[in-house]
């Protein structure tokens, strides 16, 4: 009988423990653990409240038709907005715009898709863009002659000749005939939907846009020339405007010639 | 005689419900009318914001089994995809949910495997001394595995596999011992620096449960990656995964992948 206290106390130890474990775990577990396995249910839930950062190009329709149709009527109507773009819920909240999008018409990000290599299917369109932007003496400028929307192979010449067959005798016979209308006249998307004109095509007759090939600097073989030089020579001063079309006054861009 | 008896005797019991059978069914039966019970409402309503096309329906989990479908023919190796999972998630620089490699095969068999920040910036052309026979992009991400090994090592409960098929990690509860990002056998778990917890792909859990496509899914601008539910009559993955060759990443570890991919070459892993 002297064992009792002892026996009792080991006893009440037993009987504790379990209960202490018990209703330790009860408060410690979170209430939805263990309802459908071996995890907090509620995780579920909480993963569901976030928000869609990307809403794909049904997003963009409502306030971007034009672009999304011409968009869906061409080559790239596969291509999510956002991917070149920008996620849209950085640019509209609902239907109102809280930023601007970023538009970045740099090579680069055309180059993620059609540089050349070796590991892509074959006859996705590809192009050496070290050699194809060297040749043409522009740099990170491909939205000058592909329009990104709905862009297409630069053939103009058949495209083109179906209205303007006097520009396409004009520019057979002089020395720009390889040169696609495109590379001068912009991408002719901008000017034709549908077989028909939808808007005048976009002039540029600055002297810049002949310089952009015959720069000294531009690479190539073609005519080079100091237009400092040249423009002074012609009574022309830099640091005033130069008129539209100076150029073309002596070099008739369809058929140029070098006098 | 006794042999007969005890096979006929086999034979009536396969045909009833057993006693431990009735046990373990009865028990899921009652787990699962807790679940619908409890938390069958439970689901936050959505936020509307500028993404349009949310499906405004309750989600129910157990209706559904996603999966993955990558043509590896159709990869160019663009890295829109992994781009689109860095803005729809969060993830830090230089870790990834979703990944492309470049596989690099000479006419001798030599295998060289190069991924460049993920294929985040692109792809630049290889230069190799070899002659190459043939060269492919694997787009790489979870592979949200049936019988997962990261799931089974978890030691406080945090990674589960959802009644949809989606493996997740629970934030709340990981303590970022980083076992399960050593346990997966395809690399696609990562201790997320800023949280200190796992994080990996979630199949875009918070899109696909509102009736939108995965972000890298959406992003991909040539079709490669495909996404669909198995349990939707008629999906076109699921019928492609039945019908056409496809494959799935180390069949050999019977971890019973849920991410197919089709037009796969044997050098890949």
């Amino acid at each position: 009988m002297e064992h009792t206290k002892h026996l009792w106390r080991a006893g009440m130890l037993l009987l504790l423990l379990p209960v202490g474990f018990v209703t330790a775990r009860h408060f410690l577990t979170p209430k939805s653990f263990g309802l459908a396995g071996h995890y907090r249910y509620d995780s579920l839930a909480e993963y569901r409240e976030k928000e869609p950062v990307h809403g794909g190009p049904e997003s963009c329709k409502a306030c971007h038709e034009e672009e999304y149709a011409l968009r869906h009527g061409g080559k790239h109507a596969t291509v999510s907005c956002e991917v070149c773009h920008a996620p849209v819920t950085s640019h509209a909240k609902g239907k109102e715009k809280i930023a601007e999008m970023p538009t970045r018409p740099s090579a680069k990000l055309c180059a993620y898709c059609h540089r050349k290599l070796r590991a892509r299917p074959e006859k996705f369109p590809q192009v050496d863009f070290e050699t194809h932007l060297t040749a043409l003496g522009v740099a990170g400028a491909c939205g000058r002659c592909h329009a990104s929307h709905s862009p297409a192979p630069v053939g103009g010449g058949p495209a083109c000749a179906k209205c303007h067959d006097n520009e396409k005798k004009e520019i057979a016979k002089g020395k720009h005939v390889s040169i696609s209308c495109q590379v001068c006249h912009g991408p002719e998307t901008k000017h034709v939907r549908d077989g028909k004109k939808s808007a005048d095509m976009p002039s540029n007759a600055s002297y810049r846009l002949c310089a952009y090939c015959h720069r000294p600097e531009a690479e190539g073989k073609r005519p080079k020339i100091d237009l400092r030089k040249h423009l002074a020579d012609q009574g022309l001063d830099r640091s005033k405007k130069i008129p539209e079309k100076a150029c073309a006054k002596c070099h008739p861009p369809h058929a140029p010639k070098v006098e | 005689m006794e042999e007969e008896k005890r096979q006929a005797a086999s034979e009536e019991r396969q045909g009833e419900v057993g006693r431990r059978e009735f046990l373990a069914k009865a028990a899921k039966g009652a787990c699962g009318a807790a679940v619908f019970l409890v938390c069958g409402n439970d689901f936050v309503p959505l936020v509307k914001g500028a993404v349009v096309g949310q499906d405004e329906e309750k989600y129910d989990p157990t209706k559904h089994r996603w999966v993955y479908l990558i043509d590896i023919s159709k990869c160019i190796g663009c890295g829109a995809c992994v781009r689109a999972c860095e803005k729809e998630n969060d993830v830090p620089p230089h870790h990834f949910r979703t990944w492309v490699e470049r596989y690099t095969i000479s006419s001798s068999g030599h295998v060289e495997v190069d991924s460049p920040n993920g294929g985040h910036d692109g792809f630049k052309p290889k230069i190799t001394d070899r002659d190459v026979a043939k060269s492919f992009f694997v787009p790489k991400l979870c592979n949200h595995c049936t019988n997962t090994p990261c799931v089974q090592l978890c030691p406080v409960g945090a990674s589960y596999r959802s009644p949809d098929g989606v493996i997740l990690v629970d934030e709340k509860r990981c303590i970022g011992c980083s076992y399960c990002v050593q346990a997966c056998p395809y690399g696609s778990r990562f201790i997320n620096p800023q949280t200190h917890t796992a994080s990996k792909c979630t199949f875009c859990y918070h899109r696909i449960t509102k009736g939108l496509p995965p972000a890298c899914v959406q992003a991909c601008p040539t079709g490669a990656r495909m996404f669909g539910d198995r349990m939707k009559p008629g999906d076109r993955v699921t019928r492609m995964i039945a019908r056409e060759e496809v494959h799935i990443l180390k069949p050999e570890l019977l971890t019973e992948p849920n991410c197919f991919y089709k037009g796969m070459s044997h050098e890949v892993r």
